[in-house]
């Protein structure tokens, strides 16, 4: 009997043991899935409104590559902790033969000194779209995550030559830490 | 009899005044980025300038500047703990048309509040009067030094003569 159960790999002690490794990486395994222990996801909805400087390095027909240096303010949001915050980005764009290419950083800084960083990626079809992910956070935004995605509301006849208005608004699902 | 008609003459063409110079009810969010040079600082009084360009988001229902771009310059004065801001802006509509205010105001920086009215016009805007009344509510920190990002609530009504 013992035999025949250590053939067929049913022998108890080793099943207790290999139980054990098992049950463990599959414990391990939904720790790793939840990652940090992370509240449970909030929606996001703000529309944040820039001015600043748009430079070209190349405007023709063919290629147009450009860099921008814009503030602002949020000026809507569904979350209070995002009111009021404000903004600033940097970013590098470009429209290569048809091809278009954005990305860049956008920091934010509450009343009380505390920042939060995303990283955009413009569409390759969408004007004024793209999507973007939290990358870094101080005080009480440290550990934060999420992912979301940005269309622009308004943007204005520049006001000045080199310079850039508009309004997006940015929509999400982001977490922080468990404290 | 003849005076008669003359005043319903004139009754129609204030009528016909009326309705060309009708009014354009506006009520937006306006954002801004600038910067401010101080010109001196002190316990007793501080002088700056201000320049800063933006944006206006229309609220509700009144789209009439949903979209329009705006650049301001001003003073601002802190005297005896009193201050004051004022100065003009250029708001530019999407046609490239545009509407020149001149404002003043008064309260703490992040909440003050004042009237700002039209005294020049281009294109359509051309002979433009009226204005509103703004409020700053965005205490919002300086994301770099020298400059100052702000949302206020601009609401009144505009009215072109043509």
């Amino acid at each position: 009997m013992h035999g025949q159960a250590a053939r067929n790999g049913e022998d108890p002690a080793w099943n207790a043991k290999n139980l054990a490794v098992v049950a463990g990486g599959i414990i391990a395994l939904g720790a790793g899935l939840s990652g940090p222990a992370l509240a449970q996801e909030s929606p996001l909805d703000f529309t944040v409104c820039r001015s600043g400087a748009i430079n070209f390095l190349e405007q023709s027909k063919e290629a147009t590559v450009l860099a921008i240096d814009i503030s602002g303010v949020v000026s809507v949001a569904n979350d209070r902790r995002f009111e009021n915050m404000t903004s600033r980005c940097f970013g590098v764009g470009s429209l290569i033969n048809g091809k278009r290419v954005g990305t860049g950083y956008c920091k934010f800084l509450d009343s009380d000194g505390d920042t939060n960083l995303l990283a955009y990626t413009a569409s390759a079809d969408k004007p004024g779209e793209g999507t973007w992910q939290y990358v870094h956070g101080t005080g009480k935004w440290a550990g934060i995550k999420g992912t979301g995605s940005y269309h622009a509301v308004t943007r204005g006849k520049p006001i000045a030559a080199g310079t850039l208005q508009s309004c997006n608004r940015v929509t999400a699902k982001f977490s922080l830490p468990k404290k | 009899m003849r005076s008669a008609a003359t005043i319903a003459a004139g009754i129609s063409l204030l009528a016909v005044c009326a309705s060309a110079a009708q009014a354009q009810e506006f009520d937006a969010t306006h954002c801004y980025f600038g910067t401010a040079t101080v010109a001196f600082a002190s316990d007793e009084a501080t002088v700056a300038i201000f320049d800063h360009k933006g944006i206006y988001r229309a609220n509700g229902e009144k789209k009439l500047l949903n979209g329009f771009s705006i650049h301001c310059t001003g003073l601002t004065k802190v005297i005896n703990k009193k201050r004051t801001v004022s100065g003009g802006c250029k708001v530019l509509d999407p046609k490239g048309d545009s509407i020149s205010l001149v404002f003043e105001g008064a309260g703490p920086p992040g909440g003050d509040s004042g009237t700002a009215d039209a005294v020049a016009g281009t294109g359509a805007w051309k002979g433009v009067s009226g204005g509103g009344k703004w409020q700053v509510h965005t205490p919002s920190k300086p994301l770099a030094p020298g400059t100052f990002q702000g949302c206020l609530r601009y609401h009144g009504a505009f009215k072109v003569a043509n």
